[in-house]
């Protein structure tokens, strides 16, 4: 309290409005949230995991985006979802749900607002917009799944890649991204040379800038037309997911 | 390890307590609820058959609560020309229309009944009332939506790292731990749809699964006939998945 006896904000809650989720809660879930709030790192390829499973977290990035990637038993990596200021980490371990071969990798540089998982739960238990955004955040996470599950067999690399640069780049509201070609293989589940033909012709017709290890996107239009619905469709269903709504629940 | 049926797992359940077996009990969310709370339910729920390929509802209703007693159902995504693919299948293990517990009025998945048998229905404005926060049925659905979205999520890495018999491998294991007998009907249109490839490659893989011995096929109907063989067959897809449905089978409920 400063001296006019005034809540004061602390450097985590101030940067709440920077998360879709966080920043569309009341004021007074919020300035509860932010008592163990804390601003942390996300550092560009590092896979986040839990030290121990007493200290875990969730995690709202408010820059930056994480893959959620999928891990075969021989190691490859295929990408599920990407979450960035549209969400949070952490959503599974929230609701007990179960164990998954995934991993959460950061995909580009950024940092988040951490806070306790069991504190988390409680404040989930209160009610109100925490919890209402919460589930409504679960259901658009069903949706992301359930769309990258039809893209993923239907559609090219080409329409793949065009969707990606452009959902990263919403996410982080960056245009220039770093990503190794290596890595986006990985991330669209093909091989290092087709994602490279892919790139060149991205490159060749002006719809990206490319230099080792960046990807600048110089005319959306053309990634607009060459990306599948898919890009259209998930973020109409962002949308959809924090306008106002009559809610089924108390 | 699998993911049987209630029949198959009778002995494994406590003996129920006071209130005579209700049909509704072969569902497994539901047997987990309290038992007051499940009598509640029970009077707004609306029981009945369903045929292979009936419509439960579509990706744009205000969508009922559906609970399968035996029957299977496929949920599907329609694509911008109109053609459809399933993203996952739901038994008596859980419920499609898990967004009412979300607070969501609408789906955005097609319900398409992929099994015979029976479903206890609940409408959007009962289900509204019995969703109550703090809810038993509330939380139960919430939690099985997480074993769905596991379900979802491997399908989405599998759509992309595997072949076709493999994948068909997986979803036929899928589908025969959710019906109650061997022999499925299954056309080859709707496995088209259910692997989201063209009825061709679904042909040359039902050979594949054929030859290996896992299955004998014909005309509109898939037998199981070697469950080791179908799982020798498939990709690694259905163990990895059946790690997460075993870690929630071992919990509580």
């Amino acid at each position: 309290m400063n001296s006019y006896g005034l809540h004061q904000m602390s450097p985590a809650e101030a940067e709440f409005g920077k998360n879709l989720i966080l920043g569309n809660l009341q004021a007074r879930d919020q300035s509860r949230l932010a008592t163990r709030a804390e601003k942390v790192p996300l550092p560009y390829r590092q896979t986040l995991t839990d030290d121990d499973e007493q200290r875990q977290h969730v995690l709202f990035p408010i820059s930056g985006v994480v893959s959620i990637v999928h891990v075969a038993e021989n190691g490859t990596l295929v990408e599920v979802a990407l979450v960035g200021r549209e969400g949070m980490i952490g959503l599974g371990k929230l609701f007990g749900g179960p164990r998954q071969p995934t991993k959460l990798i950061v995909q580009g540089e950024g940092e988040a607002i951490r806070i306790p998982l069991n504190f988390m739960a409680d404040e989930f238990h209160r009610g109100g917009t925490l919890r209402e955004y919460l589930l409504r955040y679960v259901n658009y996470r069903m949706y992301q799944l359930s769309q990258t599950a039809i893209c993923n067999r239907l559609h090219t690399i080409e329409q793949r890649l065009a969707r990606w640069i452009l959902l990263i780049s919403d996410r982080t509201g960056i245009d220039n991204l770093q990503v190794s070609q290596e890595f986006l293989s990985y991330m669209l589940g093909a091989r290092r040379a087709s994602v490279n033909e892919v790139v060149q012709r991205f490159k060749e017709s002006g719809a990206i800038r490319h230099s080792r290890n960046r990807v600048e996107v110089a005319d959306k239009q053309q990634l607009l037309e060459r990306s599948c619905e898919c890009y259209r469709v998930l973020t109409r269903a962002l949308d959809a997911t924090f306008e106002s709504v009559s809610s089924a629940i108390a | 390890m699998e993911l049987r049926t209630p029949s198959n797992t009778k002995s494994a359940e406590p003996p129920a307590i006071g209130a005579s077996a209700s049909p509704l009990r072969a569902n497994r969310l539901l047997r987990s609820l309290p038992a007051d709370e499940l009598r509640n339910i029970a009077a707004e729920i609306d029981t009945r058959n369903v045929r292979v390929g009936e419509l439960l509802f579509t990706e744009s209703d205000r969508n009922p609560m559906v609970f399968p007693l035996d029957a299977v159902i496929s949920l599907v995504r329609p694509m911008g020309d109109g053609t459809l693919v399933e993203v996952g299948m739901v038994g008596s293990e859980g419920v499609a229309g898990v967004n009412l517990a979300l607070g969501i009025d609408v789906n955005g998945h097609r319900a398409i009944v992929q099994g015979d048998g029976t479903v206890g229905i609940l409408s959007a404005e009962p289900a509204a009332a019995l969703l109550r926060t703090g809810s038993a049925l509330a939380e139960a659905v919430r939690r099985f939506a997480f074993v769905f979205l596991a379900q979802v999520s491997q399908i989405a890495a599998c759509n992309r790292r595997h072949r076709v018999d493999h994948r068909l491998g997986f979803w036929l294991l899928m589908l025969h731990d959710r019906h109650s007998s061997d022999e499925m009907p299954l056309t080859q249109d709707f496995l088209a749809m259910m692997l989201g490839t063209r009825r061709a490659g679904i042909n040359e893989a039902l050979q594949k699964l054929d030859e290996a011995g896992a299955i004998k096929h014909s005309r509109g109907r898939v037998q199981v006939t070697s469950r080791t063989a179908l799982e020798n067959s498939a990709c690694e897809c259905y163990a990895q998945l059946s790690s997460a449905y075993d870690a929630v089978a071992h919990s509580r409920n």
